[in-house]
């Protein structure tokens, strides 16, 4: 049985919040390897590339300048689907604007919504939802 | 002929013994008998009876005939003034009164003359004692006494009124003080104590209308009024006079009153409120007062005896029509209706109408017509402020929220990364935690740094713009970030004039040049050297200022709606705050202008700052 996730990908343009989650997710011990953009093309492009492993889970911001949430959605859905099967979508934004959580539900590739800044155990309560088997 | 006249003197003989002066004229005006004065009067005898008129007055003149035609025509009293000398006296004065004389059955059959004596004496007597009671009557009623202070021997001198008015006895003898200590306690004493020392020390003189309790505790109203006298510099005497005015401060408001008649047409025709009269069943107009021709800048002949009907839009007005109206109720409206008077006069005008039967019984409208052209514009623009002032507030409102979400954030990451430091003890690991904090104060700063910005900007709303020389304020733009043109070897090329203006406030116009450099030059395109032109576009209402680069430009179709909102940076290149284009926008539109955009794709940007020229 395998104890982690093999990656976890965070996109945020504030590269403060960006860090903070990536001790969180260091402090619970669910991913071997956390990747952190502050682009969405820049994320993109990494997702392209056939030499980079597809991740098990995606931390996104909602509010982002240069290419929103929504907007790096549209490009990621182009991404050949095989590549994109293995890998769940979380939305994250610091107000539950009703707006927001019913876009994030009509829209099939994001699991779930949730508050930033994560914590230790919101991250643990994420993996465990969505990979069961991992926390035995 | 004799005989006749015998008999008729006979009848008259009790004209002898009146006291006065009267004689009896026959239709030919000729002397019948008089009273022994009258004969004593002029000097006549017996023997002058039978004479013409005419002949026994040879002065008179043909304005006498008439006299005595008009007296044979039955006219009563006819008074002639006339002057004569008799007996080589001083000339008299006599006053004749001219009657119809009729016998038993009220035929006329003559005229009486009554002759009374005007001496120039007893004329000016009557005319004396008329005027002096006049006179007294007057001074009785305005109550006006004289009174003297002098100063060097400390003495008050009173006339007889002014121990009336303040109703002591005559042999009252006043000194400064007593006189003034009759004045009422409170205003009326500080002035009248005021008012003296002023004269005596500066030679002001004073005229006051005060209280004073009379000696028998009335209260009056006088007017006081005193005039110092100066000697060598000095105050000597004061002079004055004390009038008792009560009536004139009391009665004021009662008389106006009192003068106003119930003339109702008078009311109408004064009325400053517009109103007219029409007939209920043709609509013409009866009648119409001065307030609503001078309304409508009209004479009355061009509104009498036309339709109202005429003046009405029924296709407008709909259900709001008066004849409807008039037909359910008694009256109509309120109503409002366009004026329109060829090209000068255009008015809104609201109606209100009412039946009422004139004194014939028959049915009249009544209709009162006030001027809302005012209150209209003043509505219609306190709308469109109050439509201002919701965008306004909208704006506000996502500026909070857009502020109280960036400032949330930022805080959050403050107090998770001090938590970090505070258990960290691996000094790798501190050192980055250290470092990330310092990138978030930085960044904290130039948020907080453009939220001020933006709150200046609100604050500056009512300043005035000035005609400024653009190229003055492209220097200064330029100046500001001299250290990154250098680094960037930018070159900006200039197009515009040298004395060109524009209509601009200072610190925005500086703000605007500013931003708009800075984005030019944080997007510049990798491999060439960036050049920003700069060109003027000067038109009749606006002056366009154009900021040409050869940068990456900007996918307008996917940013253009984000483009000048705040904090949506479109890169990160830089360290864009997300305010840059906002602010410049917002600074443009509070000064009346607009500003476009137009881009292609890794090819460069054009920004259109239109000025408005006003």
């Amino acid at each position: 049985m395998r104890k982690k996730l093999n990656y976890i990908l965070l996109l945020d343009d504030n590269p403060a919040t960006n860090f903070i989650h990536k001790k969180f997710i260091r402090e619970a011990g669910c991913a071997e390897e956390v990747i952190d953009f502050q682009s969405g093309y820049d994320m993109l492009d990494y997702l392209k590339s056939e030499e980079n492993p597809s991740p098990e889970l995606i931390f996104i911001d909602i509010n982002m300048p240069i290419m929103n949430a929504w907007e790096f959605l549209e490009e990621y859905e182009k991404i050949n689907e095989a590549k994109r099967k293995r890998t769940n979508l979380i939305m994250l934004t610091t107000s539950l604007s009703p707006g927001d959580v019913m876009k994030a539900k009509n829209i099939d590739m994001i699991k779930d919504i949730r508050l930033k800044p994560l914590s230790v155990d919101s991250v643990q309560n994420v993996v465990s939802a969505f990979f069961p088997d991992l926390m035995e | 002929m004799i005989k006749n006249q015998t008999t008729k003197t006979n009848s008259t003989h009790w004209l002898k013994q009146v006291p006065s002066s009267i004689a009896l004229l026959d239709h030919n005006y000729c002397l019948i008998d008089a009273s022994t004065s009258w004969f004593e009067k002029f000097n006549f005898t017996e023997n002058s009876k039978g004479e013409n008129f005419f002949t026994l007055f040879p002065r008179f003149t043909e304005d006498w005939k008439v006299k005595l035609d008009y007296v044979m025509d039955g006219l009563n009293d006819i008074q002639i003034m006339d002057k004569v000398l008799v007996n080589n006296d001083s000339p008299k004065r006599l006053l004749w009164h001219l009657n119809p004389w009729k016998d038993g059955y009220g035929k006329l059959i003559g005229v009486i003359v009554n002759v009374q004596d005007m001496t120039e004496a007893k004329e000016l007597e009557i005319e004396l004692q008329r005027t002096k009671q006049v006179l007294d009557q007057k001074s009785e009623i305005a109550k006006i006494g004289s009174w003297e202070y002098d100063l060097e021997k400390d003495q008050v001198t009173w006339s007889p009124i002014i121990r009336k008015i303040y109703g002591v006895s005559k042999d009252y003898d006043a000194s400064l003080e007593s006189a003034m200590s009759f004045y009422k306690i409170g205003n009326s004493r500080d002035t009248i104590q005021e008012v003296v020392a002023m004269a005596i020390e500066t030679g002001k003189p004073w005229d006051e209308n005060l209280k004073l309790i009379t000696k028998n505790n009335g209260e009056i109203w006088v007017n006081t009024i005193g005039r110092p006298k100066f000697k060598d510099g000095k105050c000597s005497r004061i002079i004055g006079t004390l009038q008792d005015i009560t009536h004139k401060m009391t009665d004021k408001h009662f008389m106006t009153e009192v003068n106003v008649k119930n003339d109702y047409e008078q009311f109408f025709h004064l009325s400053p409120t517009a109103m007219a009269v029409n007939d209920y069943k043709t609509g013409r107009f009866v009648n119409v007062n001065g307030a609503l021709l001078d309304l409508l800048g009209r004479r009355k002949e061009e509104l009498l005896d036309r339709s109202f009907l005429k003046f009405l839009n029924f296709k407008k007005l709909g259900k709001t029509n008066p004849l409807i109206q008039l037909a359910g109720a008694h009256c109509y409206g309120p109503l409002e209706v366009d004026f329109v008077d060829g090209e000068y006069k255009k008015l809104i005008l609201q109606l209100k109408g009412q039946v009422i039967y004139n004194d014939k019984n028959e049915k009249i409208i009544l209709t009162v017509i006030q001027d809302v052209t005012k209150e209209r514009a003043q509505q219609k623009m306190l709308k469109g402020k109050i439509g201002e002032s919701n965008t306004e507030i909208q704006k506000l409102v996502n500026f909070a929220h857009m502020v109280s979400h960036n400032l949330k954030g930022q805080a959050t990451n403050f107090s998770l990364l001090l938590n970090f430091l505070a258990k960290e003890n691996r000094e790798k690991e501190r050192k980055s935690v250290l470092s990330m904090l310092f990138q978030s104060t930085d960044s904290l700063t130039d948020t907080i740094k453009g939220l001020r910005e933006v709150v200046a900007i609100r604050q500056n709303i009512n300043l005035k713009k000035k005609s400024l020389v653009l190229n003055e304020y492209i220097y200064k733009a330029e100046q500001g970030l001299a250290g990154l043109i250098k680094k960037e070897q930018v070159k900006i090329v200039n197009e515009i004039p040298d004395n060109l203006k524009v209509m601009a406030l200072p610190i925005y116009l500086e703000n605007i040049l500013g931003n708009l450099f800075s984005n030019a030059i944080k997007f510049r395109k990798e491999e060439r050297d960036p050049v920003i032109v700069l060109s003027v576009d000067v038109q009749k209402y606006h002056t366009i200022l154009n900021v040409e680069d050869n940068g990456i430009g900007i996918d307008l179709d996917k940013h253009g709606d984000r483009l000048f909102g705040l904090y949506k940076t479109l890169s990160e290149k830089g360290d864009s705050r997300g305010m840059g284009l906002y602010l410049a926008k917002y600074q443009v539109e509070l000064m009346k202008g607009k500003i476009e955009c137009e881009s292609t794709l890794g090819e460069g940007t054009t920004f259109r700052i239109y000025f408005s020229n006003r």
